[in-house]
């Protein structure tokens, strides 16, 4: 039997601000994640950065059963490009709209 | 299940809110870290290398728990720390800008003090004491790592409920 793929969206804070659509960025942070993880867990997590809500709220789309590995690899990444930068994982749901609704109740833009 | 952490500076009740903690105690402000008991401010917490500053520490009424620095582990001080019922605090923060080798050999340490912390009973804590807002974890990152890096099942022990 064949199943759908499932996955699981990470609303992910950062402590200043970021610019996900800035490709350097998000390759920066996926390298981050892939060395905390390890190439192997990084190719089945099927991680992607998927939005960004205001200047420093994202979401990470992550295959269902990795996203504790991401938010622990989160974690530890505390330096990219240069800077100091942390990354809070809020809320984890598997749908982004609920993330979205989550996200506006927060009343953070 | 509500969430309390500890770090070295005041953090915004909206951020630690957003965290999933009820509340971050401020160090300086809602609690003292001091190297030895100093009776001037309380509650505090003592931290030191030396078991025998950590002992007497336990003895004293306005001591609400102990760090042992460098993750510095004596059986005497857990079993002294169960016995007056005051908490051992096991900072994570010193985990997350260390090599991948040092911090799996602080991790071992750490895994030690909350082993012996639950053999013999005393209550043990896992706290951020970020000293800076990006060394922060949220409640979900911290439940994370107490079951990625301590297999403890339980974790309402390591880090539920009022730390002070």
């Amino acid at each position: 039997m064949i199943t759908r793929a499932k996955s699981r969206y990470v609303l992910v804070e950062s402590s200043g601000s970021v610019n996900v659509t800035d490709a350097s960025f998000s390759n920066a942070l996926l390298d981050s994640i892939r060395g905390e993880i390890g190439s192997l867990e990084y190719a089945k997590a099927g991680i992607r950065i998927v939005s960004g809500l205001g200047d420093r709220f994202f979401v990470i789309k992550v295959n269902r059963g990795y996203e504790n590995g991401v938010m622990i690899a989160l974690s530890f990444v505390k330096n990219m490009q240069g800077r100091k930068i942390g990354f809070y994982t809020l809320k984890t749901s598997g749908a982004i709209k609920k993330l979205v609704l989550f996200f506006n109740g927060l009343g953070v833009s | 299940m509500v969430y309390f952490d500890l770090a070295s500076f005041e953090v915004d009740g909206k951020l630690s809110r957003r965290l999933g903690y009820k509340k971050i105690y401020a160090a300086g402000k809602d609690v003292w870290i001091f190297e030895r008991p100093d009776n001037r401010h309380v509650p505090q917490i003592v931290i030191s290398k030396d078991p025998g500053v950590l002992f007497s520490a336990l003895r004293s009424r306005d001591v609400k728990g102990i760090i042992f620095r460098d993750n510095e582990f004596a059986k005497r001080v857990a079993k002294k720390a169960a016995e007056s019922g005051k908490t051992i605090f096991v900072p994570l923060a010193q985990l997350l800008e260390v090599s991948e080798r040092e911090r799996s050999s602080r991790a071992g340490r750490m895994r030690k003090i909350i082993m012996y912390a639950h053999k013999f009973k005393a209550p043990v804590r896992l706290v951020s004491l970020a000293e800076q807002p990006y060394q922060l974890l949220s409640a979900a990152q911290m439940a994370g790592l107490a079951d990625f890096m301590f297999r403890k099942s339980d974790k309402q022990d390591l880090f539920g409920g009022d730390i002070l």
